[in-house]
């Protein structure tokens, strides 16, 4: 498959002063030698804690900042000697608060960066129509920005990067701070997407949102990719633990502490399922306690006992340490 | 011409904060009547019958920088607080036609303070507008309204920058209430200080704002008003270099999304 995103040994330093300029400087390193490709038509992942550098690769990657040093390129085309060509490639999503004017209504909105993006009038007025109704806000169309909900933006943000039809989406994070509802109907939209043959590379510190969306992942901590893959690969290559759930016929508070001097496993972690108790247990590859768990807990106790694959986030949480 | 007067509109509901009745209505009506007030019947006070009507003109001026320069300023220092001048930086806009149409729904508001002032300097303070040149009058004010619209956008710059438009705007209305002849002859200050105000908008356009009104044809006062309105080019110039700068200046240093300074 061709690479439509490439970044190569790219790095990105900020440098900032106290004392409004006059005092100690002092060198941020947000972006230390990243190097990842993104090939055509998928939905790909970029993953990493908080200052991990995702925001600061979206922002490189559409024109909004240059890097220190490195290359990066976006269909082809230099984010900071062709950053002219960059920019009529693709569409913006931001999650947050900010990026759109209160008092002008969700049309005007659009209509205005329907204007900055040279769309012809019938056109813009044609598009805006469209994505409205595409995203449930076509009766909320006339009504100020300002008295939307926090649903309401995110889905004029999308609506916004979808305007001029890109073949390239990046969307940094964009249901942060949704409800529950309104996270699951945003995600509902991105297969959507790639499904009319866009490009999507995503930033989240959602793992289940990756694990559901994305066909590519690449885990950046500190600036630099430390994992890359599809989501199984690396739940199998890089967990470093087994998983075994159990689920108790009767809550035993002391089942963790018991357990926990069993060879093999490493962590065990009590919730709740409903009215029962579910423990999981994290245990050495390799390593047979299914015998010793029924022992320690108790046949009759035990409602089930399965093992399963590594969530994500379990891999994901095991590469950072 | 269509996108353009879509990012005008849009820029010009969606940032400038003046635009609810009372505050539109006491900056563009009320401001510029009071101001006239205040400093006509000052130049009454003096016992100087001259002083009086040339306080009207200069505050008449004055209060067109008012309402132009704090209402761009504001819209350039909100657009960045808004997180909006992102995704206008992130796109193929066109530069030029985005930065000059910020300034576009703003020169009408120039033309009514002027208006509202010169209404309150005949009905109470008793200007007598027999004299007047119209055509060189009403061109001196156009012209005047331009060169302050691109002196805004010029402190537009200073605005986005800062994030502070209220500073800019006072710092920058200050600089002409003192300097440009509105109501301080500039013949008062030292040479070097004089030949400076020429370079500031509004003190070419008065001198034929004023001249006009006293009844010199428009051939008089012309050398003046080419002054005033290469004066505003500069300005509007100086603004759209100073507005790409920031864009590379901001994209170099990663400062673009900072909320303090």
């Amino acid at each position: 498959m061709d690479a439509i995103i490439e970044c190569q040994d790219v790095v990105r330093v900020f440098i900032s002063r106290a004392l409004a300029g006059a005092g100690k400087k002092r060198e941020v390193v947000a972006l230390d030698g990243l190097s990842f490709t993104v090939p055509r038509g998928i939905i790909f992942g970029l993953l990493g804690p908080n200052g991990a550098g995702k925001t600061t690769t979206i922002r490189i990657l559409t024109t909004l900042l240059t890097p220190t040093s490195g290359q990066a390129r976006v269909k082809g085309f230099d984010v900071v000697r062709e950053a002219s060509k960059v920019r009529q490639q693709f569409g913006l999503i931001l999650g947050g608060e900010r990026g759109l004017y209160g008092r002008l209504t969700g049309a005007e909105n659009l209509r205005y960066f329907a204007a900055v993006n040279h769309m012809s009038r019938e056109l813009a007025k044609e598009r805006v129509k469209e994505l409205l109704q595409m995203v449930g806000l076509d009766t909320a169309s006339d009504r100020p920005v300002e008295q939307y909900s926090r649903g309401m933006r995110q889905r004029l943000h999308v609506a916004r990067g979808l305007l001029t039809d890109p073949e390239i989406l990046f969307m940094d994070e964009p249901t942060i701070g949704l409800d529950p509802a309104g996270a699951q109907e945003l995600r509902q939209l991105i297969p959507e997407f790639a499904h009319q043959g866009k490009t999507i590379l995503l930033t989240t510190h959602y793992m289940l949102e990756a694990d559901e969306l994305c066909n590519q992942v690449a885990i950046i901590n500190k600036g630099q990719i430390v994992a890359s893959g599809t989501p199984s690969e690396i739940k199998r290559r890089f967990s470093k633990v087994s998983v075994i759930e159990v689920i108790m016929r009767q809550s035993q508070p002391g089942a963790t502490e018991n357990l926990k001097p069993v060879q093999g496993i490493e962590r065990v972690i009590s919730s709740s399922d409903g009215p029962l108790q579910k423990l999981t247990i994290h245990v050495l590859p390799g390593i047979e306690v299914k015998d010793e768990i029924t022992q320690v807990l108790g046949q009759s106790n035990i409602e089930s006992l399965v093992m399963r694959d590594p969530t994500l986030e379990e891999a994901y949480l095991s590469i950072l340490k | 011409m269509y996108n353009f007067l879509v990012q005008s509109y849009s820029t010009y509901k969606g940032l400038f904060y003046w635009l609810q009745w009372m505050s539109y209505v006491s900056n563009v009506v009320l401001y510029p009547i009071a101001y006239i007030l205040m400093y006509s019947f000052l130049g009454r006070f003096s016992r100087d019958p001259e002083a009086s009507q040339y306080y009207a003109l200069g505050i008449a001026g004055y209060a067109m920088a008012f309402i132009v320069v704090g209402g761009i300023t504001q819209s350039y220092t909100r657009d960045r607080q808004l997180g909006t001048i992102s995704f206008l930086f992130a796109s193929p806009a066109n530069r030029l036609a985005n930065y000059l149409s910020r300034g576009v729904l703003h020169y009408p508001n120039a033309l009514l303070n002027f208006g509202f002032a010169m209404l309150g300097a005949w009905l109470i303070v008793d200007l007598n507008f027999g004299s007047v040149s119209w055509t060189g009058f009403a061109i001196a004010v156009l012209v005047i309204a331009f060169s302050l619209m691109a002196y805004a956008q010029f402190m537009g710059v200073f605005a986005i920058v800062s994030r502070n438009w209220i500073g800019v705007m006072s710092v920058g209305n200050a600089v002409l209430f003192i300097l440009c002849g509105a109501i301080i002859p500039i013949t008062v200050f030292p040479a070097y200080i004089g030949e400076l105000a020429k370079i500031l908008p509004m003190t070419n356009g008065l001198f034929a704002l004023r001249e006009a009104f006293a009844g010199a044809p428009l051939s008089q006062v012309s050398g003046n008003i080419l002054r005033e309105f290469l004066t505003g080019l500069g300005y509007l110039t100086l603004g759209f270099l100073g507005f790409v700068m920031f864009e590379r200046v901001a994209k170099r240093r990663g400062t673009l999304e900072l909320e303090a300074l």
